[in-house]
């Protein structure tokens, strides 16, 4: 076999691998999307492809109007935008300073702050609802943004990617008169963008997604997230079957944003992943 | 002068109504009463008799704040260890209640309903009061009988000239003649609720009354060994099918029934609104209801149990007293009973119930308008006794792992039940 025809068999081979998973991982997601506008029974149908009696909107109006389902996902945006935001800015001044500034017992902190992303977050949660409700933030917005506005992975991901920053340019910037804030806005961030992206990107699912602490802290049909909306759907029948439908409607919604997030950010997301990959 | 004494009687009348006005317009006061629970048909039920309830205290302005929480037990167990106040009523499933057993946290949290149950207590099929039994004392009100019967598909019977079968011998027979065809009567999973089920029909017990795991006793094991051997020879021969746990919930089993090719399922009286009717609608009519097989020795019950659902009250909670009241009239009257099964489908916990004919009158279409009252009428005064453990989740969790594998041929009976013995004597030992 000649080289050409060996190339030419790897890359058919590897088309084939890459076009198999990404059908295995489109295929529950198309499931999802196709489901939302069948009726429970039709979605036991087997097998899963028989195209619904009617097709209808049904699930999506039913999902809008006997649901609390607009706040669940006004909430779920409102929080997500909120903690990205902070996120990105704590953890980039942490990161900025862990990265390029020299100060006392700085490794020692570096090491406490690793050694945090290692304890599970099921170990600290009574503990921080313990906190949250000593100082009264149970069912108020602040136990949803600032328990997670500086998280260590966060801050570990901004100092590895400020680090490749050359402090050249730091140094060129003082000389020049700049304080170091101003070296902060107009230097770094704009460098470290991809890693931001990357950052967003992982925030904004993270609370997106978040389950366990919604469901702790907020009450009131009006005042929780969607993922815990959505589990309530599973719980709150209506008649008495559960929702099927009406939940695969919502969970298709639920994650237009995610997808909308990923195609606007690609570009960066992708750049903040290989960077460093290979050595220039 | 006359003038004066008019003004005056005038200014005593006006003095005298602004003085009867604070009676007549005074503020009523204001309770707000709180509850969480995991499923919105109670919270629809609660609500609508709060609505009655309310009307005995006319000078008490209620206000009802009930909600559905998703994983309630987690949620009420973090606010305890915080300190924070939970709600006034609490509704917790039953495989959780033994969670808050652990370390007594039922006894001071949850308010003690021995006595005020009194001489209701008799009116409830004991077997849905001991699931919520700690120590001896009572600390919750059940919401359904759960009692199993055999949901089946009697054309299915007919063309073939078959009855259904009454006792276990006759369906192992039916199910051999059937499993010629590639029909089966039923199915099973790997599931330790499920064991249960069939073990307490056969009256073996997992947990004694003082929590004790006792699996392991001679009685209780050759009972485990029979309901163990039972399955595994409906499967060989066909009559069970072998249902993984993560299909047994979806569309596998509903699949085979309107394919044809499973005749029904052993399952308590939830399984018909929560699963059968939902996900077969298009099968409406198709279907009766039947007592599950019995034991051909007479040695056990007609029916088991499975699931259920306890309303607690929060001990701490300043409207105590009415969340007690609120309960007995929603879950202790006969009236509310017959109510919740014909507004949310769930079978009275009170025998009394399947005398009156809205419960045994009651025609359903989905069961070719069978009075499936009836069935469960013939059934009541014998769902078995059991107890509750916080080792529940532990035993569960192994006997689940051990059915996979004795159901797929890799075990045997006693291995199975001396590894799951073993394992949970353990998980005891470690925990004392």
């Amino acid at each position: 076999m000649s080289d050409l025809a060996r190339h030419r068999l790897g890359v058919a081979l590897l088309h084939i691998v890459v076009v198999t998973g990404a059908l295995l991982t489109m295929l529950p997601i198309a499931w999802m999307v196709y489901a939302s506008f069948k009726t429970t029974t039709e979605i036991f149908m087997f097998p899963p492809w028989l195209p619904p009696a009617q097709w209808s909107f049904d699930n999506y109006h039913s999902l809008l109007t006997g649901w609390a389902y607009p706040f669940w996902y006004i909430n779920s945006l409102v929080y997500a935008a909120i903690v990205t935001v902070f996120v990105l800015f704590f953890c980039s001044l942490a990161g900025f300073a862990f990265a390029k500034y020299a100060f006392r017992a700085k490794n020692i902190l570096f090491v406490l702050l690793i050694g945090s992303t290692m304890i599970p977050f099921q170990l600290i949660l009574i503990p921080l609802f313990v906190l949250m409700s000593r100082i009264d933030w149970i069912n108020h917005p602040y136990s949803m943004i600032i328990p997670w506005v500086a998280p260590a992975f966060g801050i570990f991901l901004m100092r590895q990617y400020i680090q490749a920053v050359p402090s050249e340019l730091m140094e060129s910037a003082r000389i020049d008169g700049a304080s170091e804030v101003r070296i902060y806005a107009q230097i770094i961030v704009p460098l470290v963008r991809p890693g931001l992206t990357t950052l967003a990107i992982l925030t904004f699912l993270g609370s997106w997604n978040s389950y366990i602490w919604p469901l702790m802290v907020l009450r009131g049909n009006e005042v929780i997230t969607l993922p815990v909306g959505i589990a309530t759907m599973a719980s709150q029948v209506t008649g008495s079957a559960q929702p099927y439908g009406e939940m695969m409607a919502a969970a298709t919604m639920v994650s237009v944003p995610v997808i909308a997030l990923f195609v606007v950010l690609q570009r960066h997301f992708i750049a903040g992943l290989t960077i460093g990959a290979v050595k220039g | 002068m006359k003038t004066k004494r008019i003004i005056l009687l005038a200014a005593v009348l006006v003095l005298a109504l602004a003085g009867m006005m604070p009676a007549l317009a005074q503020d009523a006061s204001e309770v707000t009463m709180t509850m969480w629970t995991h499923d919105g048909l109670y919270v629809q039920f609660f609500s609508a008799r709060a609505e009655e309830w309310q009307e005995q205290y006319p000078d008490i302005d209620f206000t009802f704040d009930f909600q559905v929480v998703p994983s309630v037990f987690d949620v009420v167990l973090t606010n305890l260890a915080a300190g924070e106040e939970v709600p006034d009523l609490l509704g917790i499933e039953q495989g959780a209640f033994p969670r808050f057993m652990q370390n007594g946290i039922i006894e001071s949290k949850f308010l003690d309903l021995t006595d005020l149950l009194a001489d209701d207590y008799d009116l409830i099929v004991k077997g849905r009061h001991t699931p919520y039994t700690y120590q001896g004392r009572v600390y919750g009100v059940d919401s359904s009988l759960c009692a199993v019967v055999y949901y089946y598909q009697p054309a299915m019977f007919e063309e073939r000239g078959l009855s259904v079968p009454t006792t276990w011998d006759e369906f192992m027979d039916t199910g051999a003649a059937l499993a010629e065809e590639g029909i089966s009567l039923s199915s099973v999973t790997d599931h330790g609720g499920m064991f249960m089920m069939y073990l307490l029909q056969r009256g073996g017990e997992v947990f004694s009354e003082s929590g004790e795991f006792v699996l392991g006793d001679e009685d209780n094991r050759q009972a485990a060994l029979e309901v163990l051997g039972m399955l595994r020879d409906g499967i060989e021969n066909g009559a069970i099918s072998h249902i993984p746990s993560g299909e047994f919930w979806g569309a596998t089993p509903i699949t085979a029934y309107r394919d044809g090719r499973m005749v029904g399922a052993i399952m308590p009286d939830w399984y018909s609104d929560y699963i059968l009717k939902p996900q077969a609608e298009d099968m409406a009519g198709q279907w009766a209801i039947a007592p599950m097989p019995a034991w051909d020795d007479g040695r056990g019950h007609k029916t088991s149990v499975w699931g259920g659902t306890g309303f607690a009250v929060t001990k701490d909670s300043p409207n105590a007293r009415y969340a007690w009241e609120l309960l007995q009239y929603t879950y202790v009257t006969l009236e509310n009973q017959l109510k919740r099964y014909e507004e949310i489908a769930y079978y009275p916990t009170m025998s009394a119930a399947f005398d009156n004919e809205r419960i045994v009158g009651l025609q359903d279409a989905f069961y070719d308008d069978q009075k499936t009252g009836e069935v469960f009428a013939e059934l009541v005064d014998d769902v078995p006794i059991w107890y509750q453990s916080v080792h529940r989740a532990v035993f569960e969790s192994q006997m689940a792992a051990e059915m996979s594998l004795f159901f797929n041929g890799e075990i045997t009976a006693d291995e199975a039940l001396d590894n799951v013995i073993a394992y949970v004597e353990d998980e005891i030992a470690f925990s004392m």
